[in-house]
């Protein structure tokens, strides 16, 4: 059975969730604290064979941690400098000594390349574009056709609202699932949600949680009930995603490359925070993120380390770092630990919380990618 | 305190004592709204996503969220209603670190390089600027007079043991559930594990340079439990709904 007929026999029948084999949520949770066990579908996904795209990737356990002191100037984060770490983040994970030849490692001229940026916290923390930038011009360089390029996130409207525009992309698509048309409205005039044609109704995740939505809410969860859905930005519209998170916290734990992807391809996601640690890493393994997340590069010229996931100036510092690798798991793994220190320095926190960081064990057990320490192997560049 | 701080508070007192009782004159033309945008109750969601959890915790009513150009220069202005004085202060508690000129105008208040902070009320205002000098923070202050106008000036309760300290901001913090404690006392989240409807003032660095928590418990079995896990020699004193710890 194909993968996709899989997913549309289990949504065809109503019953399919009672019948299909489910896991409990070992912990149900919100950032640190356990609830009682929460059925999930994540038993489907796992069944699903891999395909050799999948996560962890090329180099499973390897990160690489790039920082320039220069990076960020007067606030603001510096292409150029951008650029030359990410030219040498990317020689060092591959190891190849032309540009080009590490990028085609990951990435071809027929792929359609989905940019999976954060622009949630708005202006103030966003995937910067200084690093996005330089993406873009290094996948050109490496032959990737610049109308192959598609920069999205959850929401189109913060896209915009933190610069991602056509006029500052010219060429590249520029979208996200939850969207407004032109005069702001959430609804067509047949008073149906502009986001519903962008979910895919036929790959979704389960969880005993129902999302009740007042009218206010609902056009930012497109759905409610017990199923949150994959964007079609992920299942149809691109074949590779490059994963471009920014280095902050949430509360004591961290939302990285794991937080970034799930909770940005999915709808009905508020009601997942009370499952924050599960939904972090069951999303990732489900294929239309697991099978097309080839590349993570944690954005880390500018981040938190209190405050998060919004922007509260206080806490916003230059780590003047890229962390990069094709293991998600591994990659929030050594920017968590970066994130802790810097809490730690800080005053905010006395020590690491073993449960903050649950998420990553999870994502592990899953075969997301490696996440006991001892086990990554990171090389630090410093220019 | 080094010498640019004393300015920055003669500076701001003097814009205090003169602003907040000349609103009107304020010039309106200078204001100009760019964006304004309100989010009430859960669709808290659709402005900071999981950031919104937090909020919801201390019963966020609704949020107005301006961006706006006065004199010239670019401000972001977030106004969130609160149900009561005490849980604006709680949400407000959260996000302060590190402020300089910690409550200089006659309510609480906090400012640090990019940000002014303050509590009136049931409101809790937070005005980002884009520039650390001093010429923005004095503008802040007259965004938040044009924007605080007519509001009622209610304080929180404070628990008796904490009402005595001076200044508040920075040093006290109000707590009403689990994100919050994570957030704002993370050293008690084993203590207050499986603790449920209770309501937590922490005040850093008390009594014998100790921190000071007090906590309102409605559940009487919450309270036995506390009692029986808590050092005798940590407890300070004890109600019927109250008990008040060093920690």
């Amino acid at each position: 059975m194909e993968r996709r007929d899989f997913f549309k026999v289990v949504s065809m029948t109503g019953a399919a969730m009672a019948i299909n084999p489910v896991l409990k949520a070992a912990e149900g949770s919100s950032l640190l604290f356990g609830a009682d066990a929460i059925e999930t579908n994540i038993a489907d996904a796992v069944k699903i064979p891999r395909v050799k795209e999948s996560m962890p990737g090329l180099y499973p356990g390897r990160v690489i941690k790039v920082v320039d002191q220069k990076s960020v100037v007067d606030g603001k984060p510096q292409e150029e400098a951008a650029y030359r770490m990410l030219s040498e983040a990317m020689l060092s994970l591959t190891g190849e000594k032309k540009l080009k030849k590490a990028w085609r490692q990951f990435v071809g001229p027929k792929d359609i390349i989905g940019l999976k940026v954060n622009p949630v916290a708005g202006k103030l923390l966003t995937t910067s574009h200084a690093v996005t930038k330089s993406v873009i011009k290094q996948l050109e360089e490496a032959g990737i056709p610049r109308e192959n390029i598609v920069i999205w996130d959850r929401r189109e409207m913060q896209l915009h609202e933190t610069g991602y525009t056509q006029e500052n992309y010219p060429g590249i698509t520029i979208t996200g699932t939850e969207c407004q048309d032109a005069e702001g409205g959430f609804y067509d005039k047949q008073g149906k949600l502009h986001s519903e044609s962008r979910i895919d109704k036929s790959q979704f995740f389960y969880a005993d949680l129902d999302g009740v939505y007042d009218d206010y809410t609902i056009p930012y969860m497109v759905n409610g009930g017990k199923n949150s859905y994959f964007t079609k930005i992920c299942t149809e519209r691109v074949t590779k995603i490059i994963n471009l998170p920014i280095l902050k916290n949430a509360g004591p734990t961290t939302t990285l490359c794991l937080k970034n992807l799930s909770f940005g391809a999915i709808t009905n996601t508020s009601r997942l925070h009370k499952l924050w640690h599960e939904t972090c890493a069951y999303i990732c393994a489900f294929p239309p993120l697991r099978d097309k997340v080839v590349l993570n590069i944690v954005d880390g010229l500018v981040g938190c380390f209190d405050g998060g996931p919004s922007a509260k100036p206080q806490f916003i510092c230059n780590y003047n770092m890229l962390l990069v690798g094709s293991d998600p798991v591994a990659v929030d793994r050594v920017g968590h630990d970066v994130i802790i220190k810097k809490r730690i320095e800080n005053g905010i926190q006395k020590e690491d919380l073993q449960k903050s960081s649950r998420f990553i064990d999870l994502a592990q057990e899953l075969k997301l990618g490696v996440g006991d320490r001892d086990k990554i192997s990171v090389t630090e560049k410093i220019i | 305190m080094d010498f640019n701080l004393k300015i920055n508070k003669i500076v701001l007192l003097i814009v205090t004592l003169t602003l907040f009782k000349s609103v009107d004159s304020l010039c309106a033309q200078e204001l100009q709204v760019t964006r304004e945008r309100t989010f009430t109750g859960t669709a808290l969601y659709g402005f900071m996503n999981g950031g919104s959890d937090l909020y919801l915790e201390y019963d966020f009513k609704e949020l107005r969220a301006l961006e706006v150009t006065y004199k010239g220069e670019q401000y972001t202005i977030e106004i969130y209603k609160m149900p009561t004085p005490e849980d604006a202060f709680g949400i407000y508690s959260l996000h302060t670190f590190r402020c300089s000129c910690v409550d200089t105008l006659s309510m609480f208040n906090c400012f640090s390089p990019y940000q002014m902070q303050a509590v009136i009320g049931d409101i809790y205002f937070s005005i980002v600027y884009e520039n650390s000098a001093v010429r923005f923070k004095k503008e802040a202050v007259e965004l938040l007079a044009i924007y605080s106008k007519g509001l009622e000036r209610r304080e929180p309760t404070f628990p008796a043991e904490i009402s005595t300290i001076n200044p508040v901001s920075g040093r006290v913090k109000y707590i009403r559930g689990k994100l919050a404690l994570v957030n704002g006392a993370p050293g008690l989240c084993s203590l207050l594990e499986g603790v449920s409807d209770y309501k937590l003032w922490v005040a850093e660095k008390g009594l014998n340079n100790r921190n000071l928590a007090v906590i309102y418990l409605k559940n009487s079995n919450h309270l036995t439990l506390l009692k029986d896990i808590l050092p005798a020699s940590s407890i300070v004193s004890c109600d019927e709904d109250c008990i008040r710890f060093e920690f």
